[in-house]
């Protein structure tokens, strides 16, 4: 934590660090704040029934139940929601020309789009989802990453020994999860349930992991090559273009949404993750600390989540950063082509998606991309602060 | 030298041996009816998962001859109670499978060999004659489909990386070497805004407020985006009349790869300079910008050439958005187009092309590093 409140302090040090950490604080702030700020139901209406919060219970239960005969209102600061739909000025209306309103407060301030819904609330709307996305994808691609990057990059091709035992339920076990993630390649047949993967993996860990000390068993050694392999992935993963996983991906998954997306995403962006943890795995191993650590014979799980995760929290916060930016770019684009999402959801890709209808439509294509922008550049600038100050030290 | 080269390229193969193993694994698991497209395609069926306008005898022919009814590899575990031949009719598939779950028993896996009459080996067998089958949407050949997309992406590939790799080396130097501090700063911080600008909100702007004259007579310099003429004839008569259609993508590609570059070349170039060979030079009298432009100059070089040969393949990769943007008939819109109807043959040439392309420029790029720095040759030989 000390080290956290140190890179802080460092990037507040900064005129532009601290516009970039701004940026993403506002990006949070509004994200969780844009019900507040931009609904077409009232914050606090008082009608016989008592004080009601009618936005407060949308978000709580889901409905948003309240009498009409409100004696008196509070209505958030836009009067429109996301998704609600203004007939009067559907059909792209630009920000700068006449708009049929009752009073400014009801204005389009940075216009609307083909159906007539206010680009400024799906702006605060949409800077949720990229949050989330992104945070949710980098988080998930981070943990594979750093998982298989560290195992490859301190175990190399040698290191990692099985015995006899554990090679024969590795073997097993492989052909198990085989035998059931290509249920629907060797037989057509679609399973309804997935806990067998799960367990599989299970039995796959506890038994390779549970036999390493039964030296006895069979005395060969056979050197299990797990960074071959990884590296293998890897120049798989290069020469298929992203395009094609994610395409594909979002089409094997039943229903569009915000999960599908993320887990798309994050299968996607790992293996950039890993290749740069396992490099810098390999740099550490090298370090004297490492080699008297092995010498005094700590156990290869000591050593990895005393010595080696702990020094390598610099690049990993690096990588983290620069991860949650690739995946709100990636996301943005994906809505851009029009895929991932489900049509009624806006986010900031989608909302520039609909400048394809009009190209005249310049308020749809300026503000989200701007948005998008401001973003990414400030989560890139901040990964670069954050490596700076590590190569300071 | 000789074995380093032979031990990369022999990789290749193998590596290309995965790809395909991934693509058709894939490609079998995505919820899709090959032979009710091809059915499609002759007429017969009207639309998908209707049973009216073909007989069970047509699907089953279809099937045979598409070889859609073979197993999909060379070995599979079969839970021991399935049938070894499964139903491929679609409504006696569903049949089976209702049967089959109904049945709750522990099954225990079956390990079944095929032998080379499987999809997979069929599949490859063609592959590897150059034989990529039909496309599903018009009948054309998948060969002649992709080739036709990949002269419009190769131009605008070729041509988009050579102006910004040219351009960004010489902006790099420049902003390294020139006395005027304001303007260096001007252009590094271009070149960081062209970089952190997403491509496809860039490509956009573009469309938006220089196609047309709508802000100014003076924005209307780019040709509006439309359709390419199908008239003509052969690709450079499609070229001559609809070319200019790719300008507006090639100055966007460039832009925002010059911008990676320069920043590329100006911290390289950077690097070097701190180096003590770069300070020997200025003693012995050279000035800074001749110690710049001949001593490193030469050393930063290096790892930009090594960018060129990995860009060709991201940037390939990278087309599908440019593409769809402006409507040009390449190989990122085609493959585009084509996952979003299921055409999987056209899907596996295109991925393949561009899995050898990328094979190929890592391959030239790793010879190149490994000339230029005997370390690494020395170290894996």
């Amino acid at each position: 934590m000390q080290i956290i409140k140190r890179i802080f302090r460092f990037i507040r040090g900064r005129k532009r660090g601290r516009i970039a950490l701004w940026i993403i604080l506002s990006l949070f702030i509004i994200s969780l704040l844009a019900p507040f700020i931009a609904n077409d139901i009232p914050l606090v209406c008082s009608s016989k029934n008592g004080i009601e919060f009618p936005v407060l219970s949308k978000l709580w239960n889901g409905s948003s139940q309240y009498s009409d005969a409100c004696t008196w209102t509070v209505k958030p600061l836009i009067p429109y929601s996301q998704k609600s739909i203004d007939i009067q000025n559907g059909r792209f209306v630009s920000p700068l020309e006449g708009q049929v309103v009752s009073s400014l407060r009801y204005r389009h301030w940075l216009g609307t789009d083909a159906l007539g819904r206010d680009s400024l609330a799906g702006l605060l709307y949409g800077s949720g989802i990229a949050l989330r996305i992104g945070l949710f994808a980098a988080l998930i691609a981070f943990l594979i990453g750093i998982f298989i990057g560290t195992a490859s990059g301190y175990f190399g091709n040698n290191s990692l020994k099985l015995n006899f035992v554990q090679l024969i339920i590795l073997f097993l076990c492989v052909l198990l999860l085989g035998y059931q993630l290509s249920f629907g390649f060797f037989f057509g047949y679609e399973k309804d349930s997935m806990w067998e993967v799960g367990a599989s993996i299970i039995i796959l860990l506890s038994g390779t992991i549970g036999f390493s000390k039964t030296q006895n068993l069979l005395q060969q050694n056979i050197r299990f090559p797990l960074d071959n392999i990884v590296l293998w992935i890897f120049e798989v993963y290069k020469s298929i273009p992203n395009i094609f996983f994610i395409l594909v991906l979002l089409s094997i998954f039943a229903k569009p949404g915000i999960t599908s997306l993320v887990l798309t995403i994050a299968f996607v962006i790992w293996p950039i993750i890993g290749r740069y943890t396992r490099a810098e795995i390999l740099k550490l191993k090298e370090e004297d600390f490492i080699k008297s650590a092995e010498t005094s014979g700590a156990s290869s799980w000591n050593i990895i989540t005393k010595h080696l995760l702990l020094n390598a929290i610099g690049p990993a916060l690096v990588s983290f950063a620069f991860s949650f930016s690739a995946a709100i770019l990636l996301e943005a684009s994906l809505s851009f082509l029009g895929l991932g999402l489900a049509v009624e959801e806006v986010s900031w890709g989608s909302m520039l998606s609909e400048v394809k209808n009009n190209y005249r439509a310049w308020w749809l294509a300026l503000f989200p991309g701007l948005a998008i922008f401001l973003v990414i550049s400030a989560l890139n600038y901040i990964g670069e602060l954050i490596g700076e100050y590590f190569d300071q030290n | 030298m000789l074995w380093y080269l032979s031990k990369r390229i022999l990789r290749i193969p193998f590596v290309l041996l995965s790809i395909s193993f991934v693509i058709f694994y894939i490609s079998k698991n995505v919820p899709q009816d090959t032979v009710l497209n091809i059915l499609e395609l002759e007429g017969k069926a009207e639309q998908n998962n209707s049973t009216d306008g073909y007989t069970k005898v047509d699907y089953l022919q279809i099937a045979k001859q598409n070889n859609l009814d073979l197993p999909n590899f060379y070995f599979g575990l079969r839970p021991s109670h399935f049938p070894k031949n499964r139903a491929i009719f679609p409504s006696d598939k569903k049949q089976e499978n209702e049967y089959l779950q109904q049945e709750k028993r522990i099954s225990f896996p079956v390990f079944q060999w095929n032998g080379a009459n499987n999809q997979y080996h069929k599949w490859l067998a063609n592959i590897s004659k150059g034989n990529f089958g039909i496309s599903f949407i018009d009948g054309k050949q998948v060969s002649n489909k992709i080739w036709d997309a990949f002269q419009w992406t190769i131009i605008l590939v070729i041509i988009s990386i050579l102006l910004s790799f040219i351009l960004g080396i010489s902006l790099g130097v420049f902003s390294k070497t020139t006395k005027q501090r304001r303007t260096a700063e001007f252009f590094k911080m271009l070149s960081y805004l062209l970089y952190a600008i997403p491509v496809f909100w860039f490509a956009t702007i573009m469309l938006i407020f220089f196609t047309t004259d709508d802000y100014g007579s003076w924005t209307n310099i780019f040709p509006t985006i439309s359709v390419i003429d199908p008239t003509e004839q052969g690709f450079w008569g499609k070229f001559a009349s609809s070319g200019k259609l790719l300008l507006l993508p090639i100055l966007v590609t460039t832009l925002h790869a010059l911008g990676y570059i320069s920043r590329q070349m100006e911290s390289s170039l950077s690097q070097e300079i701190g180096k003590p060979y770069a300070r020997t030079a200025l003693s012995k009298g050279l000035t800074y910008r001749s110690m710049v432009t001949k001593h490193g100059f030469k050393n930063a070089i290096l790892p930009i050439i090594t960018l060129l040969s990995s860009a060709i393949p991201g940037t390939i990769a990278g087309s599908v958005i440019i593409e769809t943007i402006f409507n040009i008939p390449g190989l990122g819109r085609l493959i585009f187009q084509s996952i979003m109807v299921a055409d999987w043959n056209v899907v596996f040439g295109v991925v393949f092309l561009v899995a050898i392309i990328t094979s190929v420029s890592f391959l030239i790029s790793d010879l190149l590093y490994a000339k230029s720095n005997p370390k690494i040759r020395l170290d894996t030989a």
